[in-house]
Order: structure tokens, then sequence, then C-alpha cells
């Protein structure tokens, strides 16, 4: 007799299968075949801001799938021309700062137990005499 | 003993630390997005890590669970414990990018969402391991199982919600000089995220010898 | 396998037959939706015209927020007489417990369904009636999915403090999928014309978080509800 859990991982795996094998499928039907899925697919496959419904406002740099498309600084729209040197050197400093304060904060809880330990080994070795 | 072992690993990756920003520094800028960019070379390693650590704190809860061994319940109090921390770092340093990149602080991208979400999985395991009183372990430990379970389905959701984010086939593209801040980078965040994983787990091995301690002196 | 099936269906007999008797579950739950509708009316209803899209949200809200309040109250209350650690205590499968636990608030829910799905249609404009039967699949897997991960964790919570904080922080993080699907499949649904091929990839979504989900509570049940 089977138990349940083993007919449910079975279970599971046929699904998984049957899921990847049906993204497979999808992806390779011919586009059109299921017009919205595929324009999806598209939309993810290049990722790129150009037609995502809901974002057209957004001011993206990247227009088009490739990188090399040069656009110099000074013919950039404004929003463009924020200083970034502040927000690199704030992400940079954010990082240093939290990874220190965990570190100390590590410090800090390993130094008490430290002591909690000298302090009951020596209970301890007083309770033994 | 272990600190002898610890205090140099910990100054060798200070150095690392102050290294990378000056190769950050010196790799060139890239063309169409210039200084903002630079951004990437932290951001890209603690998401790596962020994801990382959410694997080896659920790996390590299921071990627990169906294991039965402590051990490995500290190793995933440590990395759950990391996972909240770097992924910290992850979300404050991409909505950064993302004002100069994108114009937006925030966007309901696929990869901004899911890596929120993971984040928040990771913080409600602290959250009831801190608060959940006794038997809390098994509590987190099935939070981190399902939590890692949920990775794929989270990604695949939003995916088809929204994409936006660059994507991952950015890093093979990099110039060399930019590759090697990248990997340098990465090789430290994984560095320093090991060490801090021995030191957390170790913390915890303490912890529990503390707790034995206290039961077996009798006040 | 035969008595893995009876015993879960003891154990849901049980659950429906105790509810039939006080109906203490359904009426809070039912009300406490319709409330949820109700508040969300309030804010998102300008000028007599609902907001576009608003339905499929709100139902799935009020559905997930119903969801955690019953999840949480039917475990309170084998707390209170402490007759979860009597089935625990009963020679039987762990597994099969979770399943009967899972059948009776899954059945509990879709009566609460039932109720707020024609209120939202009414009082959001929304065109349910055109496609019932994907509405149907969606309302089904979407529910099984949320109660799935909600009866192991209110199960496990029952023994901890604070638990009725802790049920959602637990939850709501790791059913997001479900309700990101059920909202964008029944929106799907709600389109002008029907969006079928949306509405199904949304529906296979949720089997399949379904399936993996159930499986890893059948297999986390046993290990979690034991000392």
């Amino acid at each position: 007799m089977m138990d349940a859990r083993t007919i449910a991982g079975w279970t599971a795996v046929l699904v998984l299968a049957c899921s990847a094998g049906a993204v497979f499928a999808q992806r390779q039907a011919p586009p059109g075949t299921d017009a919205r899925l595929s324009a999806r697919y598209e939309l993810t496959a290049h990722g790129r801001a150009a037609g995502v419904p809901g974002v057209d406002g957004l001011r993206n740099t990247r227009q088009g799938p490739g990188q090399d498309e040069f656009v110099p600084a000074s013919q950039l729209p404004a929003v463009e021309q924020m200083p970034a040197a502040p927000m690199v050197i704030a992400a940079y400093a954010f990082v240093w700062v939290a990874l220190l304060v965990y570190v100390w904060s590590i410090w800090r809880r390993v130094l008490r137990v430290e002591r909690d330990l000298a302090d009951l080994d020596r209970r301890v070795s007083a309770q033994q005499e | 003993m272990t600190s002898r072992v610890i205090t140099p690993l910990a100054f060798l990756l200070a150095i690392a630390f102050a290294l990378a920003p000056v190769l950050v520094a010196a790799a060139p800028y890239e063309s169409t997005m210039g200084l903002i960019q630079k951004i990437f070379y932290y951001h890209v390693p603690s998401a790596m890590v962020l994801f990382l650590s959410a694997f080896v704190c659920g790996i390590a809860s299921a071990v627990f669970l169906f294991g039965k061994r402590p051990g490995a319940d500290r190793v995933a109090v440590a990395a759950g414990e990391l996972a909240v921390v770097f992924g910290l770092v992850v979300l404050v340093t991409g909505p950064i990018w993302a004002r100069k990149a994108w114009g937006v602080w925030w966007q309901w991208d696929a990869r901004l969402t899911s890596s929120l979400l993971l984040w928040m999985i990771f913080v409600a395991y602290l959250l009831v391991r801190r608060f959940g009183g006794p038997g809390s372990e098994k509590l987190g430990a099935a939070m981190a199982v399902f939590g890692m379970a949920n990775v794929p389905f989270v990604y695949v959701s939003v995916n088809y919600w929204r994409t936006l984010h660059p994507k991952t086939s950015v890093v093979p593209t990099l110039a060399p000089e930019m590759r090697l801040a990248f990997w340098f980078s990465v090789a430290s965040f994984l560095a320093l995220y090991l060490l801090l994983l021995a030191v957390r787990t170790r913390l915890e091995h303490q912890r529990a010898r503390v707790e034995d301690l206290y039961r077996a002196v009798d006040f | 396998m035969n008595r893995f099936f009876a015993v879960a269906w003891v154990v849901m007999r049980k659950d429906i037959m105790v509810e039939a008797r006080s109906r203490e579950i359904v009426y809070t739950t039912l009300f406490f939706g319709v409330s949820c509708v109700l508040v969300f009316a309030f804010a998102l209803v300008r000028e007599g015209q609902p907001m576009e899209d608003a339905a499929a949200g709100i139902l799935w809200i009020a559905i997930a927020f119903a969801g955690t309040l019953a999840l949480g109250r039917t475990f309170e209350r084998e707390r209170h007489t402490e007759t979860l650690r009597a089935l625990m205590l009963a020679p039987s499968d762990r597994p099969a417990i979770y399943v009967g636990k899972l059948s009776g608030i899954v059945a509990l829910l879709l009566g609460v369904e039932l109720v707020l799905v024609p209120l939202v249609g009414v009082l959001f404009d929304a065109r349910f009636a055109a496609s019932l039967t994907w509405l149907g699949i969606l309302l089904v897997a979407g529910t099984l999915g949320f109660a799935s991960v909600g009866t192991l964790f209110a199960a496990m919570l029952v023994r901890a403090r604070s638990r009725d904080v802790l049920l959602p922080v637990l939850l709501y993080p790791i059913t997001i999928p479900v309700i990101i699907a059920g909202v964008r499949g029944t929106g799907a649904l709600l389109q002008a014309t029907p969006d079928l091929p949306m509405a199904r990839f949304w529906a296979s979504l949720l089997v399949f978080f379904d399936v993996v989900f159930v499986t890893l509570a059948l297999w986390t049940f046993e290990p979690l509800m034991t000392d």
C-alpha cells in the first residue's frame, strides 16, 4: 500500500514535468498562436521598458536591446543630468555603514555570550569542588 | 581560539572591501548610464548573496526538520539573519540606481518585487524566531522551507505581471576592466558572507552551550 | 489508503458538524468579508463609478482576509478545548488529519465565496456570470492554495506565543503568488471580452502551486506537529 505522501510527491513531479513541457511548448510556438502570451514573452525577452504597459511615461535611458547607442551627456533630457556622484557615494556609504553596524552587533553579542560562558564555567567548577 | 583564525580573515576582508571601491573607480564608465552604473558593483553581489543565503537557510531548515539536527537550525538562523542584512543592501542600493537610470525610485518589476518578497519572507522568519516563544525553531524552519519553495512561484507570477529590470545577461557583456572590478566585488562579498555565517553560527552554538550550562548549574 | 481517507473524512465531518451547530465561524467570517468589501467600496468608488479593474482585487483581498480570520478561529477553538492534542494522540496518520482540516477549511471558505462573489459583482458592476467555469476553477484552486499553507501554519501556531499576529505575518508573504494569480486571472475574465488564454495561464499556475504546497505540507506536517 502506498503512502499518501509518496503519491502526492509523484504527482508533484508529474505536474512539474508537464508544466515544464508546457512552458517549453509555449516558447517554441510560432508567434500568433497565443498572441498575448507571446507578446509578453517578447517583452520579457528584451527586458526593456519600451512597450511595457503602464511604464510608457518612464524616462528610460536604454532604448532597444543594444547598449551601443552612445548619447552624449549634454544631449540628455534634464532629468538625466541629475548629479550621479552623490547618489553613488550615498549607496556605497550605506553598504559600508550597514555592514559595519551588523558586524558591530555580532561583536557585541559574541562578547556577551562569552562573558556568560566564562561566568557559568566558573560556577560549574565551583560547584564541583 | 577561533578568534585567531577570524581576526586575520576579517582584516584581509577589510582590505578587500577597501580595495573594491578603488577598482570600481578605475573601471570605465558605462556608455549610456555613466557614473550611476557603478552602484552595480555592490548591488549585484549583494543580490547574489541574498539568494545564496535564502537557499542556505531553506536547505538547513529542511535538514533540521527532517533530520532533527539542532546544528542545522543554528546555520539556518545565521543564514536567515544574513539574508535580511544583504537584502537590505540590495533594496537600498537598487532604488538609488533606479532613481537615476529609470527616473523613479521604485518600479513594480519582476526582480524588484520578487527580491522584496524574498526579503519579507526572511524578515517574517526572524520575527517568528524572535517572538514565537517555545517551539519557534520548527515554525521558523517551516517558514524557511516554504519560502524557498515559493521563490520560483513569486518569480513566475511577478514576471508575467511586469518586467523592466536589466537582464542577467548584462554580466557576460561587461568590458574586461569592469569584469575585474565586478568579480572582485563578488569574491569579497562571498568571502564576507561565509565569514559572517561562520561567526554567527558559532555565536548560536555558544548560546546553546550557555543554555545547557544554566540547566546544569543549580543556583 | 482507504484508512487515510477515512480519517480525513472523519476529521472534516467533525469540523463541519461543529460548525453547523454553532455557525460561529461562518457568520463571523462572512460578516468580516462583507465589511471588507464595503470598506473597499468606500475607498474605491468615486462619483458613483467603481474604479476600473477594482472588482478582482477586492474579491481576492476579501477572501484572503476572511480566510486568515477563519483559519485563526478554527484552530483557536481546537486549542481552547485541547482537542488538537487529542487529535494528535489518536493512532492515525498525521497527514490524514492535515487533509481533513484542510478540506474543512476549504469547504468553509468556498461557502463564504458563494456570498462574496455576487456581492462584489453587484457592487462593482463586474460581470462574473460571463465565464463562471473559469471563475470557479480560479476560486477553487486559489482557495486550496491559500488554505494549504494557512492550515499548516495555523496548526503550528496553536502552541506559539502571539499567534494572532504571527499567522498573517507568515501567511501573506508565502501566499502572494496565489493572490497575484487570483487577481490577474479574475481580472482577465472581467475584461469586455474575457481573455481566456490569460485566465488559463493563471489557473494552471494556481494548480501548480496547490500541488507543490499540498505535497510540501503533507511532508512537513508530521515533523512539525511532533514534539
